[in-house]
């Protein structure tokens, strides 16, 4: 992960690209390896960007309830 | 000079004696005003009774009366009762007397008899002489015509500290059960008697002289007294001034029963001075009231206008959940969908199923074309590599 947080629309473009890259098995094993990582790791953060998202607006709900 | 021997005093005193003996020899009725009044120590009662000219200024005539302590002891509560006061001075009555003439002490009236009525009516005279007066001068209806203000707040009180009702009317006023607050001045003046047309008078000029600040009424109130104690309300002078005084005049003079010319000529006349105090507190009430219904109803408007607003904001808000709901759930799909690409293109999993993978240069083989006999390859399991060579190279005859 980069220093600077990504946002969950660059987090997905990235996810994309690394998703892409290992269908087309073009690369060495270690470099797989590691997209591979960084994919899932992209994963996790895209869920929970989305779940923070989510939390958010039921907040947001609930107060102007 | 013979005819100016004259003769004595004593004689002559006799003579006027026989004289008015003979004119008066039976008790007379006679009407008089009192203009002093004295009880000494033996219980009889001496009075100075006159007659005044019309406007009640000039004297002309006087005579002295007395009631002997006897006829005193009944003529006393009897004209008490009926009345409510005692002999006292300006009261005008009607005595039936036994003129006496003394040679030592002139003449004097031997009061045997009162008639309390006439006192009365005395009082009730007056008071229809001024309403008249009032009414021929055009004066009647001049306070009775003025604009009464919605909330009287800065209030005018003409009273005494010591008459009667001043304490009540004062106590009522302060604490009244809304806990509204009231700017009250007292100008104080006589509330009975002769002294007190000329004391409220006065204290109406005060308050209109401006030095004590505006105000929004006058009040002119003393609780109950004797109706000759009161009769003083009915005088022409005080009435005049508070029928032509430019501010509402409010007045609250003696009991249920009192009703006096000042009342008539006044803005607004009330019973009592507790009566007084509670109708200027009603009027705040009323219009306390009168707020709090508008701003009921305001709430009430406010609330009809907000749950209308708060339902068609509800679906708006029904709606913006649905729409988010439906966006997250495609993200998460979007991000499923790439998890699963990513699964099933990961060559690591086929190992882990008994598939193997080939290496040739850290580069994965997908076809026999990429290897020639002799070079070195890794081929790949889940539980580790084998270096290998190729021996031979077979290629499909049909895979180009």
């Amino acid at each position: 992960m980069d220093k600077k947080k990504k946002s969950y629309e660059e987090a997905m473009e990235e996810l994309e690209k690394f998703v892409t890259k290992v269908e087309e098995s073009e690369e060495s094993l270690k470099e797989m390896t590691e997209d591979i990582q960084k994919a899932v790791e992209l994963i996790k953060y895209c869920r929970e960007e989305l779940r923070k998202n989510e939390e958010n607006i039921h907040n947001i709900i609930t107060f102007v309830k | 000079m013979s005819e100016k021997k004259g003769i004595s005093l004593l004689d002559l005193q006799k003579e006027l004696k026989n004289k008015i003996i003979q004119a008066f020899p039976r008790s007379i009725w006679v009407k008089a005003e009192v203009s002093s009044v004295t009880t000494n120590f033996s219980g009889h009662c001496y009075l100075d009774l006159v007659d005044k000219d019309a406007n009640g200024e000039k004297l002309e005539a006087k005579a002295r009366g007395i009631i002997w302590s006897r006829v005193w002891r009944t003529l006393r509560p009897y004209f008490h009762e009926t009345t409510g006061e005692d002999l006292k001075i300006g009261m005008k009555i009607l005595i039936k007397v036994q003129v006496n003439y003394s040679e030592l002490y002139g003449m004097s009236l031997i009061i045997n008899d009162i008639e309390p009525s006439f006192t009365i009516g005395e009082v009730e005279q007056n008071r229809l002489r001024t309403i008249k007066r009032l009414k021929d001068e055009g004066m009647f209806d001049m306070n009775t015509s003025i604009e009464l203000p919605a909330l009287p707040f800065k209030i005018a009180l003409i009273s005494s500290e010591t008459a009667a009702g001043y304490g009540d009317f004062i106590n009522h006023l302060d604490n009244n059960e809304y806990g509204f607050k009231f700017a009250t001045t007292l100008f104080p003046s006589p509330m009975q008697g002769d002294a007190t047309s000329e004391g409220v008078i006065r204290a109406l000029d005060a308050i209109n002289s401006g030095q004590y600040g505006e105000f929004d009424v006058v009040l002119l109130f003393r609780g109950g007294g004797s109706m000759t104690d009161l009769a003083c309300f009915d005088d022409y002078e005080m009435c005049t001034n508070i029928a032509q005084f430019p501010l509402p005049v409010f007045s609250a003079i003696g009991h249920e029963r009192d009703y006096h010319v000042c009342d008539m000529v006044a803005r607004v006349s009330v019973k009592t001075p507790t009566a007084l105090a509670d109708f200027i507190i009603d009027a705040y009430a009323q219009e306390d009231a009168r707020l709090d219904n508008l701003a009921n109803r305001l709430e009430m408007s406010l609330q009809n206008k907000f749950q209308r607003e708060r339902s068609e904001f509800d679906k708006i808000m029904i709606k913006l959940d649905h729409l988010f709901k439906e966006r997250m759930q495609k993200e998460y799909s979007r991000i499923s969908l790439l998890e699963q690409r990513l699964k099933s293109s990961n060559p690591l999993e086929l190992i882990k199923k008994g598939y193997s993978l080939v290496y040739s240069e850290n580069k994965k083989l997908d076809s026999v074309s990429q290897v020639e006999i002799g070079d070195p390859v890794k081929v790949l399991l889940s539980d580790g590599d084998i270096d290998c060579e190729v021996k031979r190279v077979n290629k499909k005859k049909n895979n180009g």
